[in-house]
């Protein structure tokens, strides 16, 4: 039986760069996202705002193309805190919906991550690898969001669509 | 029906026929079958000639064992080196004998058999070495090899998928799958892999009861059950065929089942390995064990009992060991006359067999197949001819301990199977059953649950009750001494008489003879013949076969298709290009692409109608050196760094000072490795007191960020810097020429005036419409702005550059034209003369090294080799004396010219529009106090002189991209 996978065209969204200890940033997100995230590789989700925590004082924050302006406004506003920096970085990735009854099937073959529910649950986040690639993976529910570089976007949906 | 296909039993279904053909005979078949069951099912004895002396061969095995029979599929499934005993049989398959011509039963390749003494083992070591081994290669490699590959790739595709797995069970015979049960019911995550058709294991081929009832309904009623649980993968015709560090253990799905799919491959990391790999039957050696009709005791079981096919009209079983007599007696019970059983063992009783005890087979006869053996008794006394045409050997079992060895972990000899079996393990893992020479199918199961439950930390479950059966016993034969030829290794046609030569020969040693002679090599694998060849070079050597050791199993255990380890990365996949927001337009303008770096793709010039490449970059170069140009330097690094110890780490990094800009400003800098030598160049612009932007070059962006992270994480944890890569927020085009501050005042209200926007400069504001970081910079030596812009606004701003300086002839260059202005320049290029051997005293710029503002990485390395005073390679320029002719990059500089080691070598040459003549750069011994002096580029034909000058060629002052 073939598979049943969907693939979204490459797509951007508002992402921002997040860098500093999480006291700084909880202050810098007063208003946007009232908490980080508790663990590490996982998210939560405020209003239109995604809040990961990828790496050793590391977070980035992804919403909506069209939230981008006041986004940036709200987070640039204020004193600069030199125990946080937030960079703008929205065109640094590309980002592939990966849904259907075979998405698993799809990541599995991209991802040499274990992304058994059991292992990366609804809401997990990591940076890691898809095709050979430095990649944002995150589960969404029963789908799969996939963020990688522009400059590799036609290569990864030419491997996407190789699968279906 | 098919001649040799028994009316009733096996598990093939004769209501359905499969039509195949074999060597363009039409051949019948069924369900269930594989090809060497069918193919022995319609008569068919040769199925090939041997690799070296082109003897006739027919199917000898049953699995994964077979040495002997490999064919090639035609068609769209073609395929060379099949193995028929693994591969399911299906309608329409083309088959074909390999290694024959005319044909496998008149093969004049045979003729290698009339002068096999000329050729024993290792003759190619000392014969063909004059005047060259490679004059005769070609031929010999025609006369010997296999199957040549398909001139064509397969229809349809392969996928390679990643798994995790708490378990990882090979094998489903009983001890894999009472592993994979009693792990299952615990809630872990199993993989059962298996290469069969179908589950079982030994258990298909025999008459066996498990809880007082046939044990295939065992079979059939786990399997049902782990089908049902949802933590268990459950793969037929898959083999864990390597395994890899780190718990990686590579699989291969054969019958994925899957529309369009051909194979699957399974990287596959298990926290614990279950090797329920079975054993192997050895063969038995003496002379004429290969002729068709010589078989395995243990196929000759199954092809009655599981595929209902009569190898034999008449048999004779041969065997030193108790398993083969349950063999006779099914030969016996499928209708095949039983003419005797002769085991070498002495005082052995089976009374309801044609026992002979204590004898053995000395030779077979036949010419094209079996037609009778000669035995005798091992104490002496007359041969005595049988007539038979099956001879069922059983030279006992070997633990099939590969993928536990590829694992690195130990093998012990246990003298009570005469094989050996797996000692210490290397990573986590166990083997149980016959794999772990545990051959008796209620201690195969018992095992299979111990394993499991003591790594889960569950009880042991119950395990099902088995008939008894009489204990396995065995007395080892190495082998039988007569006249002929007697194999150890079918696969690569190595005889007792070659193992006896290398020990001869002082290639005693295990894996001197291996190689010596090519026992266990190649498909093999050391399945049925190796420990065979251990005993025998025990036996000379007067030694235990635990102290002859054995050689290497290797991966992969049966043939991979690399498709199927490939998976979907196959051709341009395979090393991807990355592409600027500007690719599309760079290709429909119809720029030859080149890859410029960290496999971005570049134009490297875009050709008009008619012009030569010499004439398409002389032009791009003319018009930034006349006019007004534009390029796309999208993919070069970018870093955002601040931080109260933004500085700090900058300075740390890279050799220049910049404690002393001014926001809005940059400088030049280098970064230096551990060693101090050129790592990575670019400009860093303040921005404000604590924010820095850096660049670095396009090929190192990914390195240089890594190394950034390196310090802060490691090195300097101390210091709160925050570095944010944005190499893919900020991508420039870059306008250049005298004309550019025209054309670009055309699109921005900044001040591009020299005194508002000096050269290193960054301003930032809107060009075109759309926000923009401007950067007074130069590559080219010319003036020069790179306008950094998002990506999503980079090809508007080429868009409308282009049409700002239509009126000036304004033009995109590629990275050719770079190169010749930079050479002009004398400004160094990573990988040409940053080779990685160099520092920046060598390329004349020790006024980038700001020493006086304390350590940074690489200084006191840069110190300490320069203390040494010793001669170093320095960037120099050459003229060659012919203004025209080239000398090509990495030509080698010898003095004088001669063919003794280099004193330098070229780096770069270009065609310089500035002065109408090749000019070049080079890296040469001593090269700064040698100005003047005519070198020779040494090239394969002739010598190039060249004139030693400095390393600039245009605007020594650097004026003009000041200005």
């Amino acid at each position: 039986m073939a598979y049943q996978i969907r693939i979204s065209p490459p797509q951007r969204h508002t992402l921002f760069d997040l860098r500093g200890t999480p006291q700084a940033l909880a202050a810098r997100l007063q208003g946007i996202v009232p908490n980080l995230p508790t663990q590490p590789c996982s998210l939560v989700r405020h209003g239109q705002g995604t809040l990961m925590w990828l790496g050793p004082l590391r977070w980035c924050l992804m919403a909506p193309p069209e939230a981008e302006a006041a986004l940036e406004a709200a987070l640039m506003q204020g004193p600069a805190d030199h125990d946080a920096a937030i960079t703008l970085i929205s065109d640094t990735q590309a980002f592939f919906r990966i849904s259907g009854r075979d998405a698993a099937v799809a990541m599995s073959i991209a991802c040499p991550l274990d992304l058994h529910p059991t292992a990366f649950g609804v809401d997990h986040v990591a940076l890691t690898d898809a095709f050979g690639v430095r990649a944002l993976v995150l589960r969404e529910g029963d789908d799969w969001i996939l963020g990688l570089e522009p400059s590799y976007a036609a290569y990864v949906e030419a491997q996407l669509r190789q699968i279906v | 029906m098919a001649p040799e296909r028994l009316t009733e039993g096996g598990r093939i279904d004769r209501r359905q026929v499969l039509r195949f053909r074999f060597d363009g005979r039409e051949m019948t078949g069924h369900p269930g079958d594989t090809l060497a069951s069918a193919l022995l099912a319609n008569g068919v004895r040769i199925v090939t000639r041997s690799f070296k002396y082109h003897r006739p061969r027919g199917i000898m095995g049953s699995g994964a064992e077979e040495p002997a029979a490999l064919v090639a599929l035609a068609g769209s499934a073609a395929q060379g080196n099949v193995v028929p005993t693994l591969l399911p049989l299906t309608e329409g398959l083309d088959v074909r004998s390999i290694h024959g011509w005319p044909s496998v039963r008149f093969d004049l390749g045979a003729v290698a058999g009339l002068v096999s003494r000329l050729i024993p083992a290792g003759f190619y070591y000392k014969t063909f070495m004059w005047p060259d081994w490679h004059l005769f290669e070609p031929a010999i490699r025609k006369a010997a090899g296999l199957a040549p590959a398909p001139d064509a790739a397969p229809e349809g595709r392969f996928e390679t998928r990643n798994a995790h797995f708490d378990l990882l069970i090979a094998g489903a015979g009983p001890a894999g799958l009472m592993a994979a049960l009693t792990a299952a019911r615990a809630g872990a995550r199993v993989m059962l892999v298996d290469e069969g058709t179908e589950a079982g294991g030994s258990l298909l081929a025999r008459k066996i009861e498990i809880d007082g009832g046939p044990a295939m309904d065992w079979v059939a009623r786990t399997v049902a059950e782990l089908a049902r649980l949802p933590n268990v993968t459950h793969l037929q015709q898959t083999t864990a065929w390597g395994w890899r560090e780190h718990g990686l253990v590579m699989v291969q799905e054969r019958a994925p089942g899957h529309p369009g799919l051909i194979e699957r491959g399974w990287r596959v990391r298990a926290r614990h390995v279950i090797c329920a790999t079975g054993a192997h039957e050895r063969m038995l050696v003496f002379a004429g064990n290969d002729r068709p009709g010589v078989m395995l005791a243990s196929a000759a079981q199954a092809y009655v009992n599981r595929w209902g096919v009569r190898p034999g009209q008449r048999a004779v079983v041969f065997a030193n060991n108790s398993s083969a007599h349950e063999v006779a007696r099914d030969l016996r019970a499928a209708g095949v006359e039983l003419a005797a059983v002769i085991d070498s063992r002495e005082g052995v009783e089976a009374n309801d067999l044609p026992m002979r005890a204590g004898c053995q087979v000395l030779r077979s006869f036949g010419r094209m197949g079996l037609r009778g053996v000669e035995v005798a008794p091992r104490g002496g006394g007359g041969p005595e001819r049988i007539a038979c045409d099956l001879l069922a050997v059983s030279g006992g079992w070997n633990p099939a301990v590969h993928l536990h060895s590829q694992s690195r972990g130990s093998l012990r000899w246990d003298e009570g199977i005469a094989a050996f079996r797996p000692g210490c393990v290397a990573q986590s893992s166990a083997s149980v059953g016959a794999a772990d020479g545990q051959f008796g199918v209620a201690d195969a199961l018992r095992s299979g649950a111990q394993a499991v439950a003591a790594h889960l930390g569950v009880p042991v479950p119950d395990v099902p009750q088995v008939a008894k059966v009489p204990p396995y016993s065995i007395a080892p034969l190495w082998a039988v001494p007569g006249k002929g030829k007697s194999f150890v290794d079918l696969m690569n046609d190595v005889t007792l008489d070659d193992i006896t030569l290398a020990n001869r020969e002082g290639y005693g040693a295990v894996e001197h003879a291996k190689r010596y002679t090519t026992a266990g090599m190649a498909l093999d694998q050391g399945k049925t013949g190796n420990v065979n060849v251990i005993g025998i070079l025990a036996g000379l050597q007067g030694k235990a076969p635990d102290q002859v050791g054995v050689t290497t199993f290797r991966a992969p255990y049966t043939p991979v298709s690399f498709g199927s380890i490939a998976g979907g990365k196959a051709g341009p996949s395979v090393l991807p290009f990355r592409h600027t927001p500007l690719t599309a337009w760079h290709m429909a303008e119809g720029a030859v692409m080149y890859e410029a770096g960290a496999r971005w793709r570049r134009p490297g010039y875009y050709p008009r109608a008619g012009e030569s490449f010499r004439q398409t970059v002389d032009r791009e170069a003319r018009a930034v050196r006349e006019g007004v140009a534009i390029y796309d330097g999208a993919p070069l690094g970018v870093f955002a760094i601040e931080g109260p110890d933004a500085l700090r780490l900058i300075e740390h990094a890279c050799t220049a000072r910049y404690g002393t800009l001014a926001p809005g400003m940059g400088r030049y800098g280098l970064m230096l490795t551990e060693d101090g030598l050129i790592f990575d160049d670019g400009v860093t612009f303040r921005l404000s007191q604590d924010r820095f932007v850096m660049s670095c070059s396009t090929g190192n962006a990914e390195a240089v960020a890594l190394h950034l992270e390196k310090i802060l994480q490691i090195d300097r944890p101390d210091w709160c810097v925050h570095v944010t890569n944005l190499t893919h927020q900020w991508m420039n085009a870059t306008i250049c020429g005298p004309l550019a501050r025209l054309v670009l005042g055309r699109l921005t209200e900044m001040d591009l005036s020299t005194e508002a926007f000096p050269f290193m400069g960054l301003r930032e504001g809107l060009v075109a419409g759309v926000p923009a970081r401007a950067a007074r910079v130069s590559f080219t030596g010319e003036l020069s702005y790179e306008i950094n812009v998002r990506p999503r606004d980079l090809p508007a701003l080429w868009a409308a550059l282009l049409k700002a300086g239509a009126t000036e002839g304004i033009m995109p260059i590629g990275s050719e034209a770079n190169h010749v202005l930079r050479v002009e320049k004398g400004f160094l290029s990573l990988a040409h003369e940053a080779d990685g051997t160099v520092d920046p005293y060598d390329l004349g710029m020790g006024w980038a090294m700001a020493r006086k503002k304390g350590d940074f990485i690489g200084l006191r390395s840069v110190l300490l080799r320069r203390a040494s005073g010793r001669p170093r390679r320095e960037l120099v320029g050459l003229m060659p004396e012919e203004p025209d002719t080239d000398t090509p990059e990495g030509a080698p500089i010898t003095p004088g010219g001669q063919r003794i080691a280099s004193e330098g070598l070229v780096t770069a040459c270009v065609h310089s529009v500035s002065l109408g003549r090749r000019v070049g750069l080079a890296l040469l011994v001593d090269g700064r106090a040698r100005m003047g002096d005519v070198v020779q580029v040494r090239l394969p034909e002739r010598c190039i002189a060249a004139r030693v000058v400095a390393p600039v060629f245009h605007d020594p002052d650097g004026l003009r991209m000041r200005g």
